[in-house]
């Protein structure tokens, strides 16, 4: 079952083009030239309960945007959008007691008290039960591991502390959906590994539905088997994380280190797109249907001490793709 | 020194192309300029309208203090305001610390790296009122009380600098103490009227220890009556005190900052 | 309803953080107190009666205009409203089920609250100063007036604030017009009814006189005219559509630009 259904949304906006200079302000104040901005351009997907999906694409492809739009914060230019069967705009509290947004970059909580009165404050404005509260709030506190600073000042608490903090006060209404706009942004690869972790068993336990923005490959790659992807407010691709790979990658790498140093440049330029050679190692780019074919003629053919066969870098795929360029 | 003045300049000039950046709202701050100095008028003429004088002063004579006032509005909220408002800043956000890095003299940095132009009408008005005063009186001062004048509103400029800079550099030794600001520019508020309107007893502070009194009413007075040779010295002595007390706070202050903080 | 007394707890505690920072605000107040006696005692040094207010009646005035104005204009709301919208922090509440405006003017009430009790300390203390007759006689009509005002007030902060949901950059400009016009013309240093008649008429056509003025006046006995307090719930009515408005379009046209 889809509870979230994401038909042809477009997002434009209305930017106007400034003149340099004082007279193009002041001309500016009386015929202002628009143009518009396509931050989100004909986008569809559907989102089922429990999935755990990673959006990503480069600063400004669109994501937030999508984001916002789905939690209710900005109205579309068009399409239609559900979300658990609200129409997010609304902006109905029945709808807004059932998910929860997390901006890495903004943050809720109370600066100069301890985190555990915006905890309380949420809960009053969620208006969740006193016992369904004490339940949470430990189990909470007792996954992220942060029970001896919940009475500390919220500003006294390093990056990775308040990052904890700021996900207690987001799920303490238990919400089905959670948006997650880089939630591990500036945190340090323990602390990321920790939220992910968290994440991901935030997931499992309470079958919850989290769609989760990145500029770290490594949160997707861990966390997400689905993939969509956002270029230039454009989806260009949805779907499991695998069939990026054979869908865009449709080469491997070869990697082989002769063990005499009499094998030429031009002898391995014969095998395949030649990616790097470096007496006496070489990469050779070669079509997926081959390979075998190519590494069994090198073994043949040269003196070979080791050979290795393998996937380009999913970051690598990724990157290609965002450039436009053929990759291999 | 060359270096610091060039320095100056130049956080002037940026400040005013950051100020044309946000053409419109550099508008609405002229116009609220303006409507404080329509007010400051309005205030006085209330007053006056019952007393003929206020304290020792004819209605000429206040509005040309008025308008000395309103002219000081650009050293005080062209300048130091500026500047000295983003300092709690500084401290509660950690930006001090880089401050501290800059091979430049931190008090330096922080005096003067905020300038508003916004003020310019205050100029304008302010003139206005010392004009409008003086025509009221009937006389205009002769050049070397002009020239006198200057000198005295110089080192006007300096003592407020001093007696603003000991307040605020007061935030090293306390969090968040933005507020501190309203206090100074309240007893700043009290620097147009004579001293006499005062209790004896705050009358004395206020020309001595907290020389309120004096940074405004002693230049003005310079333009339409002989300045007390005492007063003259005075002015003088407590500039280069508080010029000193308050470098003390700050690098005092600096050393506690720099001991205290994580 | 229970939400909004825990933004008023939560806030209560958060007023207490910086608790000299908060002293020195109050001592600022004192300061401008002070300095409008001191203005008006030398000019009653003169004269005994101005307009027929004996000076006991003035000290009284500007005494309780402490009180009135700790009242009506303590609003955080103002200082923090306009950079909220303008940097995006409204978003974390609009996602929330809990009203914008409602949230911060319980946060308002948490710090009039606080100053209020401050100010009848310092008025205490002023009043062993300086003895003045101070006679209050609060009657419906006056706390009528003051919750009026205190209202009043605040909605026509939130209304000149919502510039910045059409121009970012605005985040104080035209609060502060308003703040600058609010020191003259509510009556905070000097009663209205000083000003020559045709402006004190003017005046009664502005929500300003709403403000300080006729609460004060009323509050320390003097006849205020029924038509007043109409005049001043009139004025409420007429923000409180205003805001409404205003604020409902500026909420979607932040919606359709998204900062």
């Amino acid at each position: 079952m889809a509870v979230i259904e994401v038909k042809n949304l477009r997002k434009y906006y209305k930017v106007h083009q400034k003149e340099p200079g004082l007279s193009g302000s002041i001309r500016s104040l009386f015929h202002r030239k628009y143009y518009d901005v396509k931050a989100v351009d004909n986008v569809s997907f559907e989102i089922g309960e429990g999935e755990l999906i990673g959006f990503i694409g480069p600063n400004g492809a669109g994501k937030t945007t999508t984001l916002k739009v789905l939690s209710g914060l900005l109205y579309p230019t068009s399409g239609h959008v559900s979300v658990l069967g609200f129409t997010p705009w609304d902006r109905k509290p029945a709808f807004q007691k059932q998910f929860s947004l997390v901006m890495g970059q903004k943050n809720q909580l109370w600066w100069d008290l301890p985190a555990i009165e915006s905890f309380i404050l949420n809960k009053e404005i969620y208006e969740v039960p006193d016992n369904k509260y004490k339940k949470t709030l430990d189990e909470l506190v007792e996954l992220l591991d942060v029970a001896d600073i919940l009475k500390v000042q919220v500003r006294k608490l390093s990056l990775g502390q308040r990052m904890k903090m700021e996900l207690i006060a987001a799920l303490i209404h238990s919400p089905k959906i959670l948006f997650l706009d880089e939630p591990t942004i500036g945190l340090d690869v323990v602390m990321q590994k920790k939220m992910r972790d968290f994440i991901k068993e935030y997931n499992h336990r309470y079958r919850a539905t989290i769609i989760l923005t990145s500029h770290y490959m490594d949160d997707v790659k861990e966390l997400c088997d689905r993939v969509v992807i956002i270029d230039k407010g454009k989806l260009i691709f949805d779907g499991l994380l695998d069939e990026i790979i054979k869908k865009y990658a449709d080469h491997k790498l070869i990697t082989v280190i002769f063990s005499k140093n009499n094998v030429t440049r031009a002898d391995v330029e014969k095998l395949g797109e030649l990616k790097e050679f470096e007496s006496p190692k070489a990469v050779i780019s070669v079509k997926r249907a081959s390979a075998p074919k190519v590494a069994a003629k090198i073994l043949e053919e040269f003196p070979v001490a080791d050979i290795n066969l393998e996937e380009p870098q999913i970051e690598d795929i990724i990157r290609e793709v965002f450039t436009g360029k053929d990759f291999a | 020194m060359r270096k610091y003045i060039s320095l100056f300049f130049k956080f002037i000039s940026l400040s005013w192309m950051r100020e044309m950046e946000y053409r419109s709202n550099f508008i609405t701050w002229m116009i609220i300029d303006f409507t404080w100095s329509a007010m400051d008028l309005l205030f006085m003429l209330v007053l006056i309208n019952f007393t003929q004088v206020l304290g020792s002063w004819s209605k000429g004579q206040m509005l040309v203090v008025l308008g000395f006032f309103r002219i000081m509005v650009i050293p005080v909220w062209g300048w130091l305001f500026q500047s000295f408002s983003l300092i709690p800043k500084y401290i509660s956000e950690g930006m001090l610390d880089m401050i501290l890095t800059k091979p430049i003299d931190s008090q330096f940095m922080v005096s003067s790296r905020q300038f508003g132009f916004s003020i310019i009408p205050s100029l304008f008005t302010g003139i206005g009122f010392t004009l409008y005063g003086f025509k009221i009186l009937g006389m205009f001062p002769s050049p070397i009380f002009i020239i006198q004048f200057f000198w005295l509103a110089v080192v006007s400029t300096a003592l407020i600098y001093g007696m603003y800079f000991a307040t605020v550099a007061c935030t090293l030794y306390v969090e968040r103490l933005n507020n501190i600001h309203h206090v100074f520019t309240s007893l700043y508020d009290a620097s147009r009227y004579p001293g006499d309107i005062f209790s004896p007893m705050l009358k004395r502070i206020l020309t001595t220890l907290i020389p309120i009194s004096l940074v405004i009413v002693i230049p003005a007075q310079s333009l339409f009556s002989s300045v007390k040779p005492f007063d003259f010295i005075y002015l003088h002595i407590i500039t280069a005190v508080f010029l000193i007390l308050s470098r003390r706070i700050w690098t005092n202050g600096l050393r506690h900052y720099s001991s205290a903080s994580s | 309803m229970r939400k909004y007394l825990t933004v008023f707890a939560i806030d209560w505690q958060n007023q207490f953080i910086y608790r000299l920072n908060f002293i020195l605000w109050r001592l600022r107040n004192v300061l401008r107190v002070l300095m409008t006696y001191f203005l008006w005692t030398s000019i009653f040094s003169s004269q005994t009666s101005v307009f027929g207010y004996t000076r006991e009646q003035m000290v009284a005035y500007l005494l309780l205009a402490l009180f009135v104005n700790s009242l009506v204009a303590s609003a955080p709301s103002n200082d923090n409203v306009g950079g909220e919208v303008s940097n995006g922090t409204l978003n974390n509440f609009l996602v929330k089920p809990i009203g914008y405006l409602r949230y911060w003017f319980t946060r308002d009430l948490s710090s009039k609250l606080l100053n209020i009790i401050f100010a009848i300390g310092e008025i205490a203390l002023l009043y062993l100063l300086f003895r003045p007759s101070l006679y209050v006689s609060p009657s419906i009509m006056s706390i009528l007036l003051l919750i009026s005002a205190v209202i009043i007030y605040f909605l026509l902060g939130k209304l000149a604030i919502s510039i910045v949901f059409w121009a970012p950059e605005q985040t104080w400009g035209l609060m502060f017009i308003v703040l600058v016009l609010m020191e003259m013309l509510t009556g905070l240093i000097f009663p209205l009814d000083l000003l020559p008649r045709w402006a004190f008429s003017a005046l009664q056509f502005t929500p300003f006189p709403y403000l300080i003025y006729f609460p004060l006046i009323s509050a320390i006995g003097r006849p205020v005219a029924f038509r007043f307090l109409l005049q001043s719930l009139f004025w409420v009515a007429i923000l409180y559509y205003l805001v409404k408005k205003v604020w409902a379009k500026g909420l979607k046209t932040y919606s359709a630009s998204g900062i």
